[in-house]
């Protein structure tokens, strides 16, 4: 893991999108920032966040791809966060390195070992570009 | 004293009957508590899988976990929380008002993994707990007073 190599060709104004579960709900309203975002645990997975999955926003959408795509499941919300914030909430720095699956070809990861703080800051900085749906 | 066992009766069978709140704990059961009982209580139905196909969903010892750190830490002063599930199985309770950010992700009634921010101040710290909970207290007491402040600030102005 640690041998993985921070690939350049992802600019740092590049979006990266995130998917955001929509029950339960993973959205909250920040009063110290006045808008809705998602929670840090939109940046966690089982291992901790180690390797974050995310989506290029540009070549995604260049490509066809829409944000209801990106979301993949019905209701699914979309948040995005610059490639260049990802890079710099920790030190040393995480890598961002793309990993092309059968079902996203603009599939990336946001390696490295993230703290909690550091996954509030991923939160903080995230733009919600799709709100997921409330069910029922 | 109503016991902390009626609030989350439905999964947790060994509740410890013997257990007393401290003494901020109200006698009643605020709305509030019962609010944020049941959405904990909300976060037993959900699956494996949930937010990706490896999340698990929350723990038994996390459900636990948030539902006795809620009756014992929390009142009808504090600010109302945010509760998330987070994809290891803990659970996540959030707060971001009155200039602060702070995470508080239990895993079981004796492991808390905390993380605090003062935007005002900048300061900032991230800690693990398992008895001693006196410094969470602490923050929580002080967004209580912020948020009875402010109250006390919109009655005058009004």
């Amino acid at each position: 893991m640690s041998e993985r190599q921070d690939d350049e060709s992802i600019a740092d104004y590049e979006n990266l999108l995130r998917r955001v579960p929509n029950w339960p709900n993973m959205v909250k309203f920040d009063e110290n920032t006045q808008a809705y975002r998602p929670t840090s645990a939109c940046f966690d997975d089982p291992d901790g966040g180690e390797e974050l999955s995310v989506t290029l926003e540009t070549p995604h959408l260049n490509g066809g791809g829409t944000y209801e795509t990106a979301a993949k499941e019905p209701g699914f919300g979309i948040a995005s966060v610059p490639a260049g914030v990802s890079r710099r909430i920790s030190d040393p720095s995480q890598k961002l390195v793309r990993e092309p699956t059968d079902d996203d070809p603009h599939h990336a990861l946001i390696v490295g070992k993230k703290t909690k703080s550091q996954k509030r800051k991923l939160a903080k900085a995230a733009k919600l570009l799709k709100k997921p749906l409330s069910e029922g | 004293m109503i016991r902390n066992k009626k609030i989350f009766s439905s999964n947790l069978a060994d509740w410890d009957d013997s257990y007393v709140p401290d003494s901020s704990f109200e006698n009643e059961v605020s709305p509030e508590l019962e609010q944020i009982a049941s959405k904990i209580k909300d976060l037993e139905y959900l699956e494996d899988g949930w937010s990706g196909y490896n999340s698990r969903k929350p723990s038994t010892d996390a459900i636990f976990g948030a539902g006795t750190f809620a009756a014992k830490m929390l009142n009808s002063s504090t600010p109302l929380p945010d509760i998330f599930p987070v994809p290891n199985g803990n659970i996540q309770f959030e707060w971001s008002c009155y200039q602060i950010d702070l995470e508080i992700e239990v895993e079981s009634v004796t492991s808390y993994h905390v993380s605090f921010e003062d935007n005002a101040s900048g300061a900032e710290w991230e800690k693990s707990f398992s008895i001693d909970l006196s410094e969470i207290a602490d923050v929580l007491r002080n967004l209580s007073r912020s948020k009875t402040s402010r109250k006390g600030l919109q009655l005058v102005n009004e």
